[in-house]
């Protein structure tokens, strides 16, 4: 056991993947000489070579493409965005390419597409978004977002050894602040799994990410107040654990739903709809959303502050929901 | 180019003409409305996607957004499968899931293309890629047309593939264009630092005799190919006046098919009946010969429509199977009630 920060955890999971299986290669740009926009590739090229640890050039698009073919020819290609944001660059290849794959013609696309996603670092307006809905949205791939280094080592090998393209959304403020012992020992966090976070009977805050965390703070401020938030993490959007948040809603009747996603098409909206059509008795007051608002992510520190749900949102939401 | 014996010049007609008359019986299936939706047929483009195929082997891999049929049967792909796919028949390779031009059999090699006209020149790179980092001598074959030429994909597709030395060939079917615009697909392809050989796409043989230049530099390791034809292809795109006018035709002087519509002193531009013509003129396909294998193909493309009529269509009941995998147990996707 060592403590071990999430960045270090994806590295992890990375290393010993390409360690397990020579079929594991990964493709991105500057992930090699230069070992990566946050240095989380350092050392690989070294080791594994370059027919492994492929340099691209910027054409997110085309080799997305590359790792689709490769895929193909049996190798589990793990492709890198430089930034999440960058991933519109090659939504032709992802969508119509690899998602309708094994649907159209029963070849499936055993792929990881991951990068930073997220904002709160000052980073703007094409270094700070949340894509996720686009490919939730997709049939055909899967979308995980970690919010804890244990989470991110095991859901990032479960994504490499699916046979599904699976889109891992790592939260790049997450990279050095948050970190944990992990195990000595080869374990994976199977996708589409959710878990309970915080125990709480008042009402469930489910969301995923850095919101995790904004949820789980807030719930320890408004235990002095005496409201309990139950705290689930969805872990993957897709496949989403509906048992977990089943229960948590049976548990609390009050539900709202954190993300840093904009609001419109969200992944709160398709919760609210799917609880409101499986949980309806269960719920005793409206279902909250928090979420940023529909806005692309602005630079300013106070701008950006205001777009990321905070603690003070979610705590004053909270406090209204209560009251029902 | 390596000699051709009588067999082969045979299997090449044979190749030929088979696409050419399953075509036609596709375009019947259309107009009889058993295919529902638009339609694409390559005809005039056989000389190209039989010539592209032909020398193929079982560790190669090709995909096509040319509207011929060619390469597949070249390929083996037997008549009826084709048909059973056009008609969104259960039989077919996609099992309904996909028509028309968007038929992929990795079996055989053959990658579905998507519906842009160059996605596919990005994955034939990977499976270039992968090709080279198992040790396979596998080459892999890009048919395109000029659509495909300004989109990102093919760029960056073949942009990948030089730098990466890899065994793709990018077949690219022009329609004629002014001298200016041709010049300039050649002068990018230095930029590459990718070779350009122009051929007629009419003839088979040329097309053959570049295509095993293309191949013996891919399999050497000197990277990828680009061939330029100029196939016959022309207003049997939108074979009739209700088809969905195809786009590839639109306003562009095209050289048509049919030997009627041609100038007295001008060659046959139909690539099937000139090298029908071809072999017969110079004694390689004798009267009985030819009989036989006009025999067979309309047995086959009878036989083949006949029976893919006959299949079923895919129940409403599969619609929602086969988009995520539920083979492994290493997978948790969409299995059980705690999932969606």
């Amino acid at each position: 056991m060592a403590v071990t920060t999430y960045l270090e955890a994806i590295r992890q999971a990375l290393w010993e993947e390409m360690e397990r299986d020579p079929n594991v290669i990964m493709l991105g740009e500057d992930i090699g000489t230069y070992g990566g926009a946050f240095k989380l590739t350092k050392g690989f090229l070294d080791e594994f070579g370059a027919e492994r640890v492929i340099d691209t050039p910027i054409s997110e698009e085309g080799y997305t493409g590359v790792a689709v073919g490769a895929a193909y020819m049996g190798l589990r290609p793990i492709v890198e965005f430089q930034f999440m944001d960058f991933i519109a660059s090659a939504f032709n290849m992802i969508t119509n390419f690899a998602a309708k794959s094994r649907y159209r013609w029963g070849e499936g696309v055993p792929i990881v597409m991951r990068g930073p996603t997220g904002g709160g670092v000052r980073a703007g307006p094409f270094h700070s978004q949340s894509p996720e809905m686009h490919f939730v949205h997709t049939p055909g791939i899967k979308v995980v977002a970690p919010a804890t280094a244990y989470d991110a080592k095991g859901l990032l090998k479960a994504a490499i050894r699916d046979e599904d393209p699976v889109l891992y959304l790592e939260h790049k403020k997450l990279y050095r602040k948050v970190k944990e012992e992990l195990p000595d020992e080869d374990y994976v966090v199977p996708l589409g799994r959710g878990v309970v976070r915080r125990e709480g009977k008042d009402i469930v805050v489910i969301t995923y990410g850095a919101m995790v965390h904004t949820a789980l703070e807030s719930a320890a401020a408004l235990a002095e107040e005496g409201i309990e938030l139950e705290v689930v993490d969805l872990r993957s959007l897709v496949p989403l654990d509906r048992k977990t948040v089943f229960a948590s809603v049976k548990k609390t009747n009050k539900v709202m739903i954190l993300h840093e996603d904009t609001r419109t098409g969200g992944m709160g909206g398709e919760i609210a709809a799917i609880l409101a059509e499986e949980t309806f008795d269960d719920l005793d007051g409206p279902i909250v959303r928090v979420t940023a608002p529909d806005t692309p992510v602005p630079y300013s520190p106070p701008l950006e502050d205001a777009f990321i749900p905070q603690v003070q949102d979610v705590v004053e939401a909270a406090r209204e929901l209560a009251g029902f | 180019m390596s000699r051709l014996g009588k067999r082969e010049l045979h299997e090449l007609f044979y190749y030929m003409k088979l696409t050419r008359r399953l075509e036609e019986e596709v375009a019947s299936l259309h107009r009889e409305r058993k295919i529902e939706g638009s339609l694409f047929l390559g005809m005039g483009q056989e000389a190209v996607s039989v010539g592209t195929a032909y020398r193929l082997g079982s560790t190669d891999a090709i995909a096509s957004s040319l509207p011929s049929f060619g390469h597949l049967l070249a390929l083996g792909v037997q008549p009826t499968e084709i048909f059973a796919h056009v008609l969104g028949k259960d039989t077919g390779p996609t099992g309904g899931r996909d028509g028309s031009i968007f038929f992929g059999d990795w079996r055989r090699g053959v990658v579905s293309p998507s519906g842009h006209p160059a996605t596919h020149l990005g994955v034939l790179a990977g499976v270039a890629l992968a090709s080279k980092s198992q040790s396979r001598s596998g080459v892999t074959v890009a048919l395109a047309d000029e659509r495909s030429v300004a989109t990102g994909d093919f760029h960056e597709g073949l942009n990948f593939a030089a730098v990466h030395r890899l065994a793709l060939i990018v077949v690219v079917d022009q329609v004629p264009l002014p001298a200016a615009e041709d010049q300039a697909l050649y002068d990018r392809m230095r930029g590459y630092g990718v070779p350009s050989l122009p051929v007629d796409g009419v003839d088979i043989l040329q097309v053959l005799q570049v295509i095993e230049t293309a191949i013996d530099r891919a399999r050497g390791g000197k990277g990828p190919t680009l061939v330029e034809v100029r196939s016959a292809r022309g207003p049997r795109y939108g074979f009739d006046e209700d088809a969905v006018p195809f786009p590839f035709v639109g306003g562009r002087s095209v050289a048509p098919i049919d030997p009627d519509d041609r100038a007295e002193d001008e060659p046959s531009r139909d690539p099937v009946g000139g090298f029908e013509s071809f072999l017969v003129d110079h004694t390689l396909l004798q009267p009985v010969e030819r009989g036989l294998i006009l025999e067979r193909i309309e047995r086959l493309v009878a036989d083949g429509r006949r029976s893919a009529e006959k299949d079923s269509f895919p129940g409403a009941d599969l619609l929602e199977n086969g988009v995520y995998d539920t083979s492994s147990s290493r997978t948790e996707a969409a299995s059980g009630s705690d999932t969606v």
